[in-house]
């Protein structure tokens, strides 16, 4: 972690909280949720309130295949801990060798035609933004997902192009796979607000 | 979940960019220019291009020059958040171009 006032928490509360969910959980509690109680003024906890909707809400999407195109995002990124993070959640209700196969690629991966168009109309979202165009959501409409899944698709995408990037710029830690998984059960048990 | 309302996804990227606006302990016209990606001065240019463009080459001293510059790491803080906001936001902004003018006229 670059910014240390992060890693120790801002205030007397929350370096007791961390402490103590560090205790109980028996992980060192993650950077993403060392960055959750920093700094609360700021940003942080509207992300917090979009991404629960988006990873938890009701959706066209399983929670697993939203967690998997955060995963797949973090991917294209870079972003290791999101990779192993949102992988980690993934597993708990799609393969775990499709869930890889579709972090190597997804076009070979052996998921739906309808999880591959989200897919390829957020790689496209992700990296080239500026060309991406109507020909690119009609393609993803074509393949049977609605403008909700598709909407629900992209705010996956946008909101984990805001995660990755300052996980990789405030340079999280990265956990074991064993704490990885400790803390997919604190995720899906706690959401992200 | 993508229905029009107080929960829908626009409204929620609307709130996340007045929360830069209206927070914030840095100056409200960095805050405001790292969101849109204008313009801005080293040695905050250096740390909100490589952040736009390739995040995962990001470096101590980048982070280590704006911790300098702001006076804090919450100013820090502030800064990478807003810049990878921006590009977050940016990306929604696309997708929902391009889902409109999908939907609005025929293929």
């Amino acid at each position: 972690m670059r910014l240390p006032e992060i890693d120790r928490g801002d205030t007397l509360k929350h370096r007791v909280l961390i402490a103590m969910i560090s205790r109980v959980s028996g992980l060192r509690l993650p950077d993403a949720a060392r960055v959750a109680f920093y700094h609360q003024d700021f940003a942080g906890p509207v992300l917090g309130a979009w991404t629960q909707q988006t990873m938890r809400g009701p959706s066209g999407w399983s929670i697993s295949e939203r967690e998997l195109m955060a995963a797949a995002v973090a991917a294209w990124n870079s972003c290791p801990f999101c990779v192993g993070a949102h992988g980690a959640i993934a597993v708990r209700g799609i393969d775990r060798r499709t869930v890889n196969a579709v972090l190597n690629d997804y076009q070979t991966a052996p998921v739906t035609d309808r999880l591959k168009a989200a897919l390829t109309f957020n790689d496209k979202l992700t990296r080239t933004p500026n060309t991406l165009s109507a020909a690119d959501a009609h393609t993803a409409l074509d393949a049977g997902l609605t403008v909700a899944d598709l909407r629900d698709a992209a705010a996956v995408a946008s909101i984990f192009n805001i995660i990755t990037r300052y996980a990789n710029a405030l340079g999280f830690q990265i956990p074991s796979d064993d704490d990885f998984d400790k803390s997919a059960d604190m995720l899906i048990k706690r959401g992200y607000a | 979940m993508s229905a029009v309302g107080p929960e829908s996804h626009p409204e929620h990227a609307a709130a996340l960019a007045a929360r830069v606006a209206d927070s914030g302990e840095t100056d409200l016209a960095l805050r405001r220019a790292v969101l849109a990606g204008s313009e801005v001065p080293d040695p905050y240019r250096e740390l909100v291009d490589q952040i736009a463009e390739n995040s995962a080459r990001v470096t101590d001293e980048q982070v280590a020059a704006v911790v300098q510059a702001t006076g804090s790491q919450m100013g820090a803080f502030e800064v990478i958040l807003t810049a990878a906001i921006g590009a977050g936001l940016n990306r929604w902004d696309a997708a929902e171009t391009a889902i409109g003018k999908a939907t609005d006229a025929p293929s």
